[in-house]
């Protein structure tokens, strides 16, 4: 019996120590997240994006298009859960959603987009030459599909919600289906 | 106790003639377009039944998505070739595909509804896709969607609107 219990014991310990796993893809190493510098709208302040500026809080990034009927709304509606879930306290944490469709989208119209899903949520879009940059420090992808003179287009874009920690480090990629408490139980360990 | 007996007969009574006359139409009504009842959970028409269907909220002029599931209860396979709504000014069915780390759409032509078979249109996946809305979709809000078959049968089925 007394082995056992030793073993039991020894057991328990490991996966004691073993870290709890994250819901959302690791970045390893964690380096500094690229730069974002969005100029917004003149009259809008909050559309305004120096992601620098946020050091000390934990940023979430939605690269999409205020047309997206799917899977841009599923996205910041599982946010919008995600915050909830994160209890009345959600000080620390900015969540902002970036269009990557200057064609049809100004950054007032991706702010209010956003702020239909939580009035916390900020919104902006970039112009087509902070888009490129974007693009390109992110290495991500953006590109409309069908005739983007037509106003039918639809846009390819990053699926993931992107995560920057307090030290601004590009720590954390959440694929699309996460749950809700999922997403607020890593935002809880990076705060 | 006598009243309320007599009334829960006529009810049952009323609710067996109004499915009698429902199987009736359906049997009658096959091909007809548009003609089908139309509820908020289910929605039958020859064998073809909607379950479910919801719709997400936008602004007037953005593009918005319907999900349901569709399914055949016939014997005989059917084909999905489109779907229209009065809702839009355009109506499509589209399926949301990762690929890598990009999402993409794609427009879906021609989907098979076996017997027996179902196609469930759900977030980040297939769905109906609402282009420009004619007004604006907010919670509580219906909307009417017809689906389309290679059979001749038409389903409308109306959507509640609301937040996920």
């Amino acid at each position: 019996m007394r082995p056992l219990v030793v073993i039991t014991l020894l057991v328990l310990s490991i996966v004691g120590c073993a870290e709890r796993p994250w819901h959302g893809i690791v970045r390893s190493p964690a380096d500094p997240a690229p730069a974002l510098v969005l100029a917004g709208a003149a009259d809008l302040p909050v559309t305004r994006i120096r992601l620098d500026s946020f050091r000390g809080e934990v940023v979430v990034l939605y690269f999409g298009y205020t047309h997206c009927p799917d899977v841009c709304p599923t996205t910041l509606a599982d946010w919008a859960r995600a915050k909830r879930a994160l209890g009345a306290d959600t000080t620390g944490i900015r969540w902002i959603f970036v269009s990557v469709d200057p064609t049809r989208d100004s950054p007032a119209e991706a702010h209010g987009y956003a702020r239909q899903f939580d009035p916390a949520f900020s919104g902006t879009a970039p112009t087509d030459a902070e888009l490129a940059l974007l693009l390109k420090d992110w290495a991500i992808a953006a590109y409309p599909e069908g005739d983007p003179r037509t106003p039918d287009y639809t846009v390819a874009h990053p699926a993931y919600t992107f995560v920057v920690d307090a030290d601004g480090r590009f720590r954390l990629m959440i694929p699309p289906g996460v749950r809700a408490d999922d997403i607020a139980d890593d935002l809880r360990r990076l705060r | 106790m006598t009243s309320r007996t007599i009334f829960a007969a006529c009810a049952s009574g009323l609710l067996l003639l109004t499915g009698a006359c429902g199987g009736s139409e359906q049997g009658t009504s096959e091909g007809d377009v548009g003609d089908a009842t139309t509820t908020s959970d289910v929605t039958t028409m020859t064998g073809l039944s909607a379950v479910a269907p919801w719709a997400r909220p936008a602004d007037a002029g953005k593009n918005t998505a319907v999900y349901l599931e569709l399914a055949n209860t016939r014997p005989e396979g059917d084909s999905l070739t489109g779907v229209r709504s009065a809702a839009a000014e355009r109506t499509e069915l589209h399926e949301s595909v990762m690929e890598g780390e990009t999402m993409r759409m794609r427009p879906m032509i021609g989907v098979a509804l076996p017997s027996g078979g179902r196609i469930v249109f759900r977030p980040m996946g297939p769905h109906v896709m609402l282009l420009r809305l004619r007004d604006p979709l907010v919670p509580g809000d219906t909307v009417e969607v017809t689906f389309d078959f290679a059979s001749g049968r038409s389903l409308a089925v109306r959507a509640g609107v609301r937040a996920p």
